[in-house]
């Protein structure tokens, strides 16, 4: 746990080492708000899941969107 | 977001047939047994002959406006806010598309070839590979696919040949048991997952050099990836026969298994496991090229490579969470997949065809 969650950290480092500096020298700024938004919905996300709480999994959202459709494709096919 | 980096026909020839191919090699003979039992050959031509179908559509929607990507399309067929929100529910199934052929290499790793080693691993060393692959460039991925080529060639070969001693007729026979019904049924997956994906190449073919001849290249990929997987299915159940097809997870991997050349060659089965990796790999990597793109559009970025590590890092965190066991993963697959995939592969694209094409003649009748 502690290992990942280290491993998380430091992986993040490196990233805004390498990204970071080249985005503020080009003043590319819609681009650096776009990478700081998945960087850090990214890093709290892994790190949630590096503390082994549960995440919730969006294909379970996404199944109870398409019940409806996927009963009817049952029953048609049966 | 111009996409400046071209790749010539060939090339493109090349991505459909690994894309096509893709990690439908490694799963769907057993769903295509599943259903189809000894005649799950004919279910996989009949996926194929139906995929042609849906490649000459999305053809036909690139050739509406060549240089433009479907997502730029989408802003201008069906306004700016009601094409942002499907773009981003674009980018939302791309992600998890990604995601998807990421757990599939975990899964197959894990419970095929090196049981001990955590999943996890397999994740990350295989999304490092694919966000190389994506911040080079389409360039630089073509050429890679090209190298591969060959070795793919070369490696579908051996397996074919080796394999064709222990053909057994009685496998496969009698044709049409159940009937047609079963067979067409079980054709459904494989063209939900090979044939329907297809859509993404529309925001990979602005980048073919020449866009005229679009349509013969793509036809011409999807026919041979095709083919290799009818005779990939054909292998399967006349070599494994219909049942152990069926409750393999990965038939193909287990078809490798009995490649065995005098008692002396065997036990190749990785290296074959060699072409599913590379097209599960070119899979991934167009399905995170296309995230990229459909950002930068979306966005209006002028670069999408910043953007790369972070979505990877999403990507890896997804693979671990939306497939909590394979039962989970069978499951979903034989129930949710099938309309989710073919919302984004048939409903939008048909929606925005014909609101292009409308558009296209109402023009021609105001100038005239």
């Amino acid at each position: 746990m502690l290992k990942s969650i280290v491993g998380i950290i430091f992986i993040t480092i490196g990233i805004i080492w390498v990204e970071v500096p080249a985005l503020l020298k080009k003043k590319q700024i819609k681009e650096l708000v776009c990478f700081s938004f998945f960087l850090i919905s990214g890093v709290v996300t892994g790190l949630i899941a590096a503390m082994q709480i549960d995440l919730p999994n969006p294909y379970d959202w996404i199944r109870v969107i398409y019940s409806p459709i996927s009963d009817w494709i049952d029953n048609i096919l049966q | 977001m111009k996409q400046i980096q071209k790749i010539n026909a060939r090339q493109m020839t090349i991505f459909v047939i690994f894309y096509f191919i893709g990690s439908t090699i490694l799963i769907t003979p057993a769903t295509l047994a599943a259903g189809g039992k000894q005649d799950a050959w004919i279910s996989a031509i009949i996926g194929v002959i139906v995929s042609l179908f849906f490649v000459w559509f999305y053809t036909s929607i690139a050739k509406l406006n060549p240089e433009k990507n479907f997502i730029e399309y989408l802003e201008i067929v069906l306004g700016k806010w009601v094409g942002k929100f499907v773009s981003m529910l674009y980018i939302l199934f791309f992600i998890l598309s990604a995601a998807g052929s990421v757990w599939i290499i975990g899964d197959f790793m894990t419970t095929q070839v090196m049981p001990a080693t955590p999943a996890v691993v397999f994740h990350i060393a295989f999304t490092m590979v694919v966000i190389f692959g994506v911040r080079w460039g389409i360039e630089v991925l073509a050429r890679s696919a090209e190298i591969f080529f060959f070795w793919f060639i070369v490696l579908l070969l051996f397996f074919i040949l080796f394999l064709l001693a222990d053909i057994k007729v009685e496998n496969i026979t009698p044709i049409f048991e159940n009937g047609f019904h079963p067979i067409v049924q079980a054709s459904l997956y494989f063209i939900s997952i090979s044939g329907v994906t297809m859509f993404t190449f529309l925001l990979i073919l602005p980048s073919a050099r020449n866009a005229q001849s679009i349509r013969k290249t793509m036809m011409i990929g999807t026919f041979f990836g095709g083919m290799v997987l009818v005779v990939i299915t054909f292998l399967c159940i006349s070599v494994l026969g219909p049942t152990l097809t069926e409750y393999n997870v990965y038939p193909t991997y287990a078809l490798a298994k009995k490649v065995n050349l005098g008692n002396f060659l065997e036990r190749i089965e990785v290296i074959i496991a060699g072409i599913f990796m590379v097209t599960i790999f070119i899979k991934t990597t167009l399905y995170f090229y296309a995230i990229m793109i459909s950002l930068a559009q979306t966005f209006r970025l002028k670069d999408y490579r910043p953007l790369v590590f972070p979505v990877g890092m999403w990507i890896v965190i997804l693979s671990l969470v939306i497939y909590p066991s394979s039962v989970y993963a069978e499951n979903w697959n034989s129930n949710v997949w099938i309309p989710f995939v073919f919302t984004f592969g048939f409903v939008f694209p048909i929606i925005v065809w014909g609101i292009g094409k409308w558009k296209a003649r109402k023009r021609k009748e105001v100038r005239n």
